[in-house]
């Protein structure tokens, strides 16, 4: 296993300087107020207007309205995003992995369906694979599809379903059969958060506002044409989609906007232990993106780095994690979600929401699991 | 400047690791590799040459005053031949060596550490007046090198202490004395990712033959974890050294040699878990690398004194570097 170094060409690096111009002219700081990684705001009108520069679904095919451009250049796309604390909440999970699940194992018919409105900057999606009893080990995943006339009827519950009271569809990891080896049994399905009989709980988190859900299914019908890949596919695919969802700066951006405020603010001020912080998040920081665009320029390069993706993940949030708790120690303020430093509504905001960083995507312990089988091999 | 084409660095990795894999690894193996042309190589290709040779030193944990040579190869391409073999560099603990006082006459205070038991006829070492950077050489006259009874003693670590007059004092003011800890700090990285993948693999492979409970230790999660943690950090702490070439070399090699000895430390800790007791004995060489990753950790600034460095950097810009450079906001 292997991370090649690898930097960003002049092309990329003229993309970069587009998409920061852009947010300088469109997204002014001091404007808007910074979300924190891809937990950012939701804002249509805004993809929409990043999909009017061709910056959402890059990586998707030119016919279907995509860029056919580069991981690369979506990384830099989103890496700049996430710093900005742009509000991308909207079309994050479509742009980064529904979409280009769809765009590889989707049929003609729902690329066409899809495609062209998530390059739009139109459709959202979430992602239904945990369950209440599959977690880390998400293969033992028990919503059922049972056989009907022209589809499947579906019943079970999907949680921590990041936006789903808010989005369109979900791509839910279903079982289809009961055969023995229990990986074979899945599949990967379409559904309408809006169908009959989908029921979205929403899930406060400990600061009260709402990210995660609870969806259940009650009897939903599914047509054939749209099931996502042949049935029983839906574990090689979900292996591919969480590179796609592990690898990316999602997963070591989301404090970085806390420290650079902190700077902005209290830069004056700092004492030998912050300095001696500073020092080692940019560190990490830089380590943490050379992996990470590492990991993009090998799916180029037609690679399935998946463990790769696992340990970026890993690394990438148990650092943010670290890194907060250390701020907190070190920073004599209160962490106030309505207080007029940004700084403290950053800091607030992060502490609040970070407990899920180590969660989604993968808990930690899993994806150590993961990286150590990689050495293993 | 002439390149190397990939066959002929391909004979030379080939030489050094045949060469460097029958050392004794308490002999100093800079000789052999001066034998196979890696001060030609130096000169023209360090880029090429110094991941190479360091990983390998590291990886093998052989003792060497190959520093002295990145040091003096920074200053000037040709850089051993031009100061001899009887010179040799006077390495920080931290940034720089020495401090030199201006208002009296050019005195040098200094405080460094000289690789490979010598009592060298000139030391060369970099000193300080507030900002300003010089190289200074000093008569071997004015020193007198200590041995220094460490955790390492293959290394053959000389302390010199102490100040010389002016009338021993050159100050060659046309070399850029800032050169040398970037590619020290550059160097000492990738010795340490070079000692670090070596404790990784041995505990790796520890844990898939040690067998307890009926099943190799390797399977057990709390195993897997601690060998997991040393490979993202080694690997983190490569591509940022591997980076330190082309952007922004200042503040990169900083971060390198900061989480290089970041990860080296991880490893000594976690490796020698994953081994038990044989790891704590004389008899398993493992102990080497823990003790020589300790005082590679010291030169040109520890972990903790570079996050400091690097901190205090960022303070005066006021902003977090962006995601891939340093010097732009």
């Amino acid at each position: 296993m292997r991370f090649e170094f690898t930097e960003l060409n002049d092309v990329e690096l003229a993309l970069q300087t587009d998409v920061r111009d852009f947010l300088a002219t469109t997204l002014p700081r001091g404007s808007f107020e910074p979300g924190l990684g891809m937990a950012g705001r939701k804002d249509p009108a805004f993809s929409q207007q990043l999909a009017a520069r061709g910056w959402v679904g890059m990586s998707l095919p030119r016919e279907y309205g995509g860029g056919d451009r580069a991981a690369v250049e979506r990384f830099v796309v989103a890496e700049e995003l996430l710093r900005w604390g742009a509000p991308v909440g909207h079309h994050w999970v479509a742009d980064r992995q529904s979409g280009p699940l769809l765009a590889k194992v989707g049929t003609p018919e729902q690329k066409e369906r899809f495609l062209p409105a998530i390059c739009r900057g139109e459709l959202s999606f979430s992602i239904g694979m945990s369950e209440p009893d599959s977690g880390s080990d998400l293969a033992s995943v028990a919503t059922r599809a049972t056989r009907t006339d022209g589809g499947w009827v579906v019943n079970g519950t999907k949680v921590w379903t990041t936006g789903a009271h808010e989005h369109d569809w979900i791509i839910a990891l279903v079982r289809t059969s009961d055969a023995e080896d229990r990986h074979a049994g899945l599949s990967q399905v379409l559904v309408d958060l809006r169908a009959p009989g989908v029921e979205i709980n929403p899930i406060p988190f400990l600061d009260g506002t709402v990210d995660f859900n609870e969806v259940v299914f009650t009897d939903v019908f599914v047509a054939d044409t749209d099931v996502v890949g042949p049935v029983g596919m839906g574990w090689a695919q979900i292996g591919q989609e969480l590179a796609f969802e592990r690898g990316g700066p999602d997963r070591w951006l989301s404090t970085y906007l806390v420290l650079e405020q902190y700077l902005r603010e209290h830069g004056d001020a700092l004492d030998g232990a912050m300095v001696e912080l500073l020092g080692a998040a940019a560190a990490r920081f830089w380590g943490l993106r050379n992996l990470s665009l590492s990991v993009a320029r090998a799916i180029d390069a037609h690679g399935q780095p998946s463990v790769q993706a696992a340990l970026v993940k890993e690394m990438g949030t148990r650092f943010e994690q670290d890194l907060l708790e250390e701020v907190r120690r070190l920073v004599d303020v209160e962490p106030v979600p309505d207080s007029p430093s940004l700084f403290e509504r950053l800091l607030a905001n992060a502490i609040l929401t970070s407990p899920a960083f180590t969660i989604r995507g993968g808990t930690i312990e899993i994806l150590r699991s993961v990286a150590a089988k990689g050495l293993s091999a | 400047m002439t390149t190397i084409d990939t066959e002929t660095l391909d004979i030379f990795e080939r030489t050094l690791r045949r060469v460097l894999a029958e050392r004794d690894r308490d002999a100093d193996a800079t000789a052999a590799l001066v034998e196979i042309g890696w001060r030609d190589f130096l000169a023209v290709e360090p880029a090429q040459v110094i991941p190479l040779v360091l990983r390998h030193l590291g990886e093998l944990v052989l003792p060497s005053t190959v520093l002295d040579d990145v040091a003096f190869a920074s200053l000037h391409g040709d850089g051993a031949a031009r100061f001899g073999d009887d010179v040799a560099f006077a390495h920080p603990r931290r940034g720089v060596a020495g401090a030199w006082f201006t208002d009296s006459d050019t005195e040098v205070s200094f405080d460094a550490l000289v690789l490979g038991g010598r009592r060298p006829r000139s030391l060369v070492l970099i000193a300080t007046a507030g900002d300003d950077l010089r190289v200074v050489t000093l008569s071997g006259d004015a020193v007198d090198p200590v041995a220094v009874d460490g955790i390492d003693s293959a290394l053959g670590l000389m302390c010199v202490r102490g100040t010389a007059p002016a009338s021993d004092v050159v100050l060659a003011d046309d070399l850029d004395a800032g050169a040398v800890p970037i590619a020290c700090r550059r160097a000492l990285a990738y010795e340490l990712v070079g000692l670090t993948e070596s404790m990784l693999a041995m505990a790796t492979e520890y844990a898939k033959v040690r067998t307890q409970f009926g099943q190799p230790i390797g399977a057990f999660q709390a195993v897997k974890h601690r060998v997991a943690d040393v490979f993202v950090a080694v690997r983190a702490a490569r591509v940022v050294v591997d980076e330190s070439w082309s952007s922004d070399p200042e503040p990169m090699t900083v971060a390198a040699k900061c989480l290089a000895a970041g990860a080296a430390a991880v490893a000594s800790q976690n490796c020698l878990q994953v081994l038990g007791a044989i790891g704590f004995t004389l008899e398993h060489e493992l102990n080497r690398f823990i003790r020589r990753a300790k005082v590679l950790d010291r030169l040109y600034g520890s972990e903790r004194e570079l996050r400091g460095e690097l901190g205090r950097s960022l303070r005066t810009r006021g902003a977090m570097p962006r995601p891939g450079t340093f010097s732009d906001r």
